[in-house]
């Protein structure tokens, strides 16, 4: 085995474990935590995959921003979270069924899948080419994305308003 | 001979289009709530339309606009094209189109004015108009059936107006359902050419045909083409799917001349006419005599009707099977012409009567009319004009066409439809002379509607003398050998085997063709059929003795017409009811099978969870929790249980996900 | 053993069955968005290691587009799970059964 795939595997350990933690805890603040751990592993995955880039972009959008804004969420409807208490998962043999249904229906079709492997991709930083790519062939996509994201701004912050009596 | 397509024919669909759009976002702030807006693009589509026409017209015969850009691929290279063809049918539906949908747009403005929803009104004028357009110019089966649907969609909108008032609301939804069932059949129609031809493009589907795709299964050809044909019977309210026009009388007056008489219920004529060649000596057969029987049955039943609309609403239905008829017996081109010149009478009587019940104030049994002719000049007038043309008599329209479509039934061997449609022209005379008499003519049968009866603004009636005018027969001398005699493609696809008519799909005359005058006798009898049937109709009611209500039919086959055959109660009773009788059974499992397996479940786990209170919390709790899991998700799948837990819902769904993913790999694969 | 594709799709089927056991077991309208969460980083590893194992970039523009609307979905979640608490004081979305017909 060699340094990468040691590596790799324990990046996905890591993901593994912490995302399991996330959605078994029974403990919502520490399933946020877990959840930081989960985002940590899979960008360690995209970094030993070669996308830098995105390995970034994982810290900073999901761990700088969706994880700070759960755990804002958490802040605020604080009261509740621990009132749950242990009654916070509920069917959780169910869930485990379902789960554990659609994990194995996956790995059957993986395993009865073949991949062309059209090349590996080399180590090279991709940031460059990544923003040539957006700004070039995606550029509609891009700018649809701005649009999209000035949409949910607006909308979360319509949502969010105080009712005026 | 293929020519390249003027650049400014797109427009033809995009003015009306964007007057469209304005008009469902702004529409209701806009001065006069923006019916301008949607005249105004009406009037630059019908302003291209005849430009285009007259370009066309100036080409060598034989010559057609086209262009067609590609659309979309599917996965094994199957392209799909969109394009626009313009020959002389689409210019001259073009221009139909477009004439009469801005003299209906124009009489809207007065006859629904002070309406609740004047804007929305006009919103879907609007939006028809550019969905007939679309049907109009396609060049392939896929964009016309798009404009198709758009068109039924507009027609239910438009029947069910006045929704708030239930039998409205029930006379679009039969409608739109009816029309369905004929669709249904169009669609089967479609893939049956798509499957052999791989295409859907018109002109590649005769391609097809013509180099023997459908050799040996010419089974496969003839029923291909009464499934295209079924779309027709649908949209064009032929036996056995008439039964859906006369209910669509429930819309506004503007809209019944403007969809269903003058336009998208002469689609499927259209159709027809613009698919001919891709039909079998069989399928003709079966066209013209569904079009021949149509046109004889609504005619009696409009000798029963009471009803100014519903009168003129059968008297559609039979027009449409005459126009029908002409295409079976292989004269698609009287068919259009009848089609167009119908179009026109045909909206100017349906605008009169609309100016009528605007004077009536929205009263439309004849028992309340008579003698309307004094207080209503112009409209009485018209009126007259377009009921001769309707009638059949020389010098108005209708007499060039319908003599048209009689000729050729007796030119090409269909002695019985020429008698059949010889019977239906005089009944149709001899209704409209009945309608005329009650309407316009005698005493007054209600004083009080009489005294506040008033003629219509100018804007009803300029439209109405528009119309009126164009139902002389002095503008269609050579109308139809110029546009419908040579259609496109024509030249390039003689496909004679499986017609009957060469002259059509070459646009050569045969050797042995008789100039059509038919027998010698004919143009008489045919004149004195309208003149007399109008007469009769009329004079009988002379004496003041009969009324509406009087049975000019025997008094068996009265009952039967005036019951329309009874095929509404068929279908209620068959279809309806049957359907009715399915879901009630689904519910009766449903609440007795399906909803005590649920309940005795779940109550076994309640009991099972109270008796075994002491034993271990966690074998009980998971065995509970599982009971009430299984529960839960057979509940949901059984869709009775409606917990309202959107988390319920969600594990449900993606359970059956699960289920669906191990099962698709590790056994179907 | 070189890691091949196969890994990398295994790792991301099971982080999205995790994902999945989030979804249908929490409660608390913010665990359920953690699964979800989940759910969508398994989606994007996919697309990483078709990336890779391609020797293009597109799937990675993907991928970017996925994290953006991540983002936005989180944002847009957030808000409708504070409206959720400012209406009824909690969070637990089997309380919220509007639906139930």
């Amino acid at each position: 085995m060699g340094i990468d795939a040691i590596v790799w595997w324990l990046f996905a350990a890591v993901s593994v474990v912490g995302s399991l933690f996330a959605v078994l805890s029974p403990s919502i603040v520490r399933a946020v935590f877990s959840l930081l751990l989960a985002f940590g592993g899979v960008a360690g995955i995209y970094a030993v995959a070669g996308a830098d880039f995105l390995a970034i972009l994982q810290i900073v959008v999901y761990v700088g921003g969706v994880l700070v804004l759960i755990a804002f969420g958490i802040l605020l409807t604080g009261r509740t979270a621990q009132a749950l208490g242990e009654h916070e998962v509920k069917n959780r043999p169910l869930g485990i069924l379902i789960a554990a249904g659609i994990f194995i229906g996956l790995l059957g079709a993986l395993m009865k899948s073949s991949f062309k492997i059209g090349g590996n991709a080399t180590n090279e930083p991709t940031t460059e080419a990544i923003g040539k790519l957006l700004l070039g062939d995606y550029i509609v996509a891009f700018e649809f994305a701005s649009v999209f994201l000035l949409m949910a701004l607006i909308g979360a912050a319509y949502l969010v308003r105080r009712e005026e009596a | 001979m293929q020519v390249d397509l003027p650049s400014y024919v797109p427009w033809i669909i995009f003015a009306p289009a964007i007057a469209a759009l304005i008009q469902h976002f702004r529409g209701e702030k806009l001065p006069r709530k923006g019916d301008l807006v949607v005249i105004g693009g009406i009037l630059v589509s019908a302003f291209l339309s005849f430009r285009l026409m007259f370009e066309w017209a100036a080409l060598e015969p034989g010559q057609y606009f086209e262009q067609t850009w590609s659309w979309f691929t599917l996965a094994g290279g199957h392209t799909f094209t969109m394009g626009i063809v313009v020959d002389g049918l689409t210019a001259s539906l073009l221009c139909v189109v477009t004439l009469v949908a801005t003299l209906v747009f124009c009489f809207s403005t007065a006859y629904m004015k002070g309406d609740e929803y004047y804007h929305r009104f006009f919103f879907w004028l609007s939006f028809f108009a550019v969905s007939m357009l679309i049907l109009t110019l396609a060049d392939n089966l896929l964009m016309l059936f798009m404009g198709w649907e758009l068109v039924g969609l507009c027609s239910y909108k438009l029947i069910g107006f006045w929704s708030k008032e239930i039998p409205n609301a029930e006379a679009a939804k039969k409608a739109f359902i009816t029309t369905r069932v004929g669709d249904v059949g169009m669609l089967i129609g479609m893939l049956i050419l798509y499957a052999t031809c791989d295409s859907l493009s018109i002109k590649a589907i005769f391609e097809g045909v013509q180099a023997g795709k459908f050799a040996g299964s010419e089974t496969a050809l003839t029923w291909a083409g009464i499934g295209i044909f079924f779309g027709a019977v649908g949209k064009s309210a032929q036996f056995p799917l008439q039964i859906w026009l006369p209910d669509a009388m429930a819309g506004p007056t503007p809209v019944s001349a403007l969809i269903h008489a003058a336009t998208m219920v002469a689609a499927g004529v259209y159709l027809t006419a613009r698919m001919f060649p891709i039909f079998t000596p069989d399928a003709l057969g079966f066209i013209a005599w569904t079009g021949g029987i149509t046109a004889l049955l609504a005619a009696l039943v409009a000798f029963t009707q009471t009803d100014i609309k519903k009168v003129l609403a059968y008297s559609t239905v039979s027009q449409l099977g005459y126009m029908i008829m002409g295409v079976g017996v292989g004269a698609p081109w009287a068919g259009m012409f009848h089609l167009t010149t119908h179009a026109m009478f045909k909206a100017c009587l349906f605008l009169g009567s609309g100016s009528v019940i605007h004077a009536m104030h929205h009263a439309q049994d004849l028992k309340d009319m008579g003698g309307l002719a004094k207080k209503m000049p112009i409209t009485f007038a018209t009126f007259s004009i377009a009921t001769l043309a309707l009638a059949g008599a020389p010098f108005f329209s209708g007499f060039l066409s319908k003599d048209a479509i009689l000729i050729e039934a007796w030119e090409n061997g269909h002695g019985a439809l020429f008698f059949i449609g010889l019977g239906a022209a005089f009944g149709t005379a001899f209704y409209m002379g009945r309608l005329v008499y009650l309407c316009f003519l005698g005493k007054p049968r209600n004083q009080e509607k009489y005294d506040h009866a008033h003629e219509s603004p100018w804007v009803m009636t300029v439209p109405l003398i528009i119309l009126a005018a164009l139902s002389l027969s002095v503008f269609y001398d050579g109308f139809a050998d110029k546009f419908y005699r040579t259609p496109a493609y024509a030249a390039e696809f003689p496909i004679t085997e499986t017609n009957t008519h060469a002259y059509w799909t070459t646009g050569q005359r045969p050797d042995d063709f008789h100039e059509g005058h038919g027998p010698s006798w004919f143009h008489t009898v045919a004149m004195l059929m309208g003149v007399i049937g109008l007469g009769v109709g009329g004079a009988i009611f002379m004496s003041g003795k009969r009324n509406e209500k009087t049975r000019l039919l025997p008094s068996g086959l009265h009952d039967l017409a005036a019951g329309k055959y009874y095929m509404d109660e068929l279908y209620l009773d068959g279809f309806v009811a049957s359907a009715n009788r399915l879901a009630d059974g689904c519910t009766w499992v449903d609440d007795n099978i399906v909803d005590g397996l649920v309940n005795t479940s779940g109550k076994g786990g309640l009991v099972l969870g109270v008796v075994s209170a002491d034993a271990d919390q966690l074998v009980v709790d998971g065995a509970v929790n599982l009971t009430a899991a299984a529960t839960q998700g057979a509940g949901a799948v059984a869709s009775t249980a409606q917990s309202g837990r959107v988390r319920n819902y969600l594990a449900a769904a993606l359970g059956v996900t699960a289920v669906a993913v191990v099962l698709l790999v590790f056994v179907i694969g | 053993m070189s890691i091949g594709p196969y890994h990398y799709l295994g790792l991301a089927a099971a982080l999205f069955a995790i994902g999945v056991i989030g979804v249908v077991t929490r409660r608390n309208a913010i665990g359920v968005l953690i699964g979800v969460e989940l759910m969508l980083n398994a989606a994007n590893i996919n697309l990483v290691a078709f990336s890779r194992f391609s020797g293009g970039l597109d799937a990675q523009i993907f991928a970017i587009f996925v994290i953006v609307i991540a983002a936005a979905e989180a944002a847009v979640a957030l808000a409708i799970i504070l409206q959720l608490f400012e209406k009824r004081s909690d969070v637990d979305v089997d309380r919220a059964r509007t639906l139930r017909g």
